[in-house]
């Protein structure tokens, strides 16, 4: 029993030609499309998307304008703009917790240097 | 492609593809109890994405020759494996701050490396799957955040999480390497497992530190001498009894996931456009 | 809590039924039978609570509580959603029936309070509406897969799904308290019986066009044969449960509600058990953030 394979397509800006972005497993275009929406776009990847059955010509292009896709109720909890502020966030409890003497003040490596020397070593 | 390549290339990426919907399993236990309505939401929408990576990596996999309807049955029936950490149970919401920041810390460590690697249709995944990683990353880090600086119910909390999920963090990244590892020899993996692990204790530990939290290891140290840390080989008896299908979840969770597969049958026959041809 | 004023009644209405049924449908998130589908419907689930924080957030004001304590904070009686929200997920068959039921329910009531009287209201319904399009979509293309796919058995769980759920999505539309206020105001432009009437109609359409009509005239429940006017029994009229009949053609609802009382917060057994999961963290921690 084979589900169908169909490519789903997406443009960035509405200058884009289609490019395929991914696939996915559906009975026909309808289906393909209602859920290539979610699958696909959800993060707002595009401004429009369409699918195509793998090994067929046709295009099927999706009808939900780039407004509504990823949502038109408040998602910044799922995208960047959600998240601006960790880092400076990170900093400040730092410092409340320092000043309750809670810090664990250990040797670590230096500051931006993340990768061990063995890793150095062996990727050169 | 060589056979040889082609078949070691489905297996990492069809345990990879595994380990995302596994992993979707431990924090969905907590959308329906999350503690706000945002966290709801957020946690919904990460857990969302850890199955839409499966989606895509399935579709990866699918392409080396192994159909996904058969890859998720192998997976339920207990046949193939996925990564020891999703055998676990998320026991509290530090749990969930622990698996938002540290174990997606740790998978994104190992996805940065395999941007590298050889199959180019696994590197194209991979570019669309570690930003939402990185997000994640981000979201973890906001939720152990509120936990550190909050009540000392909450504090207590989310060291009491990271005390039990410290060992299997350690075996995520896999026992010594091999001397031959034949896919590092492909260049499926392109950095061995105790790179990827020194470079996450770089990253984390010291963040961890910084907000007087302490890892259950005496021996992590930071070796200025060697520039490298020194830490504590976990039981890897323990590693290879979970990934082998021991671990306190998996029975439960794979026997949840073959119910769901068992009884809904017809609608795989909705998706194929036909009935099976045995009868279910 | 303030029941005064009959927009609250109104208000929790709507934005509890989102948020239950939000909060089911997220539970599928990582467990539905096809991949891809697991991410629309999770989609779909979020959309759902979303609308619920959209519309606490009008409620908030008035109440005195921020979108957590709305959200997780009251005691079970407080909340005023439909018990069909409330019920477990059982198998796909049930949820998809349910989602078709609630969301082409919704979307009456919806069409109807965009044009309320409270404009903050019809503000945030119109948002809302621009969402639950998917959301009739989605339950559509399902309907006519499971109805007339070549797949019998999806055919079978479609029925026993709808079968098992139709009779309390009717409660969706029982009338609220103080509805006649709220419609002398215009907050509520139509009654509750007027969009059950319309509703009804158009699934009981749907369903004959797709021989599921049954699950209407089938359904559990010991029916009581509705005389004509001359007291003759007319066999036009099929033996349906309480509340409904079939009458001139169309399927119209008569008397009471199956699962009656969620809009004065009396649920079914399945609500302790779901509230004592959803709010059980927020509660243990007063005051704490997350």
């Amino acid at each position: 029993m084979q589900v169908a394979i169909w490519e789903v397509l997406g443009k960035r800006t509405e200058e884009d030609q289609f490019a395929v972005v991914g696939g996915l497993k559906a009975p026909d275009a309808e289906m393909a499309l209602l859920l290539a929406r979610e699958t696909h776009f959800r993060h707002k990847e595009g401004v429009a998307y369409a699918v195509r059955r793998r090994g067929e010509p046709e295009v099927h292009a999706g009808t939900w304008p780039a407004e509504v896709l990823g949502g038109v109720t408040d998602r910044s909890y799922r995208r960047q703009e959600g998240y601006v502020g960790v880092g400076a966030t990170m900093k400040r409890v730092h410092r409340q917790l320092a000043a309750k003497g809670l810090v664990i003040d250990r040797p670590r490596p230096p500051a931006g240097r993340t990768r061990s020397a063995e890793a150095e070593r062996a990727d050169a | 492609m060589p056979d040889e390549y082609r078949q070691a290339a489905l297996k990492f990426i069809e345990m990879h593809a595994n380990s995302e919907v596994m992993g979707a399993l431990p924090e969905g236990t907590w959308i329906p109890r999350a503690p706000t309505l945002k966290r709801k939401l957020s946690l919904t929408a990460k857990v969302q994405d850890e199955v839409g990576h499966g989606q895509i990596l399935y579709r990866v996999a699918e392409d080396l020759g192994k159909t996904r309807e058969q890859m998720f049955d192998d997976l339920v029936n207990g046949r193939t494996k996925f990564h020891n950490v999703f055998h676990y149970p998320a026991e509290t919401w530090g749990d969930v701050a622990y698996i938002g920041f540290l174990i997606d810390g740790a998978a994104l460590v190992n996805q940065k490396a395999l941007l590298d690697a050889s199959y180019m249709p696994y590197v194209r995944a991979m570019r669309r799957i570690c930003p939402e990683e990185s997000l994640h990353l981000r979201h973890g880090e906001q939720l152990m955040l509120e936990l550190v600086s909050g009540t000392a119910e909450q504090r207590d909390m989310f060291q009491d999480a990271v005390d039990r999920w410290w060992q299997p963090t350690m075996h995520f990244f896999g026992p010594p390497s091999k001397q031959k590892d034949m896919l590092i020899h492909w260049g499926i993996k392109t950095r061995t497992n105790e790179s990827l692990r020194q470079e996450f204790f770089s990253t984390y530990v010291p963040k961890l530190w910084d907000l007087g939290v302490t890892v259950p290891d005496p021996r992590l140290a930071w070796n200025e001498e060697i520039g490298e840390w020194d830490w504590s080989e976990p039981d890897w008896d323990e590693f290879w009894r979970v990934v082998r299908g021991n671990g306190p979840m998996t029975s439960i969770r794979l026997a949840q996931r073959k119910t769901v597969w068992d009884t809904h049958a017809w609608v795989r026959e909705v998706f194929a456009g036909m009935p099976e041809a045995s009868a279910a | 809590m303030p029941e005064a004023d009959p927009r609250i009644a109104l208000l929790l209405a709507l934005a509890d039924d989102e948020m239950i049924i939000g909060h089911r449908h997220s539970q599928w998130t990582g467990w539905a039978p096809h991949i891809e589908e697991d991410l629309a419907f999770s989609s779909i689930a979020q959309d759902e609570m979303a609308h619920a924080r959209l519309l606490y957030g009008l409620a908030g004001p008035l109440l005195g509580r921020d979108e957590d304590a709305l959200a997780l904070g009251r005691e079970p009686e407080e909340y005023r959603n439909a018990v069909l929200c409330e019920r477990p997920n059982g198998d796909w068959g049930y949820s998809l029936a349910r989602q078709y039921l609630y969301d082409t329910a919704d979307a009456v009531r919806l069409e109807a309070l965009a044009s309320s009287s409270w404009s903050e209201l019809a503000d945030r319904v119109r948002v809302i509406q621009l969402e639950e399009k998917y959301h009739l979509d989605h339950a559509r293309v399902w309907f006519a897969r499971m109805a007339e796919g070549p797949s019998l058995t999806a055919r079978e769980r479609l029925a026993a799904g709808l079968g098992a759920s139709i009779a309390e999505a009717m409660a969706v539309f029982e009338p609220l308290p103080g509805e006649p206020a709220l419609i002398a105001d215009g907050v509520l432009p139509r009654a509750n019986e007027s969009l059950l009437s319309e509703w009804l109609a158009a699934v009981g359409e749907a369903l004959e066009a797709a021989s599921l009509d049954f699950v209407l005239e089938r359904h559990a429940g010991i029916g009581e044969m509705v005389p004509t006017g001359s007291g003759e029994i007319s066999e036009a009229v099929t033996l349906a449960p309480p509340g409904v009949s079939h009458r001139e053609g169309r399927w119209v609802h008569e008397g009471g509600f199956t699962g009656a009382g969620g809009r004065s917060g009396r649920h079914s057994e399945d609500f302790a058990p779901l509230w004592e999961e959803m709010t059980g963290l927020y509660r243990a921690h007063p005051g704490a953030t997350w």
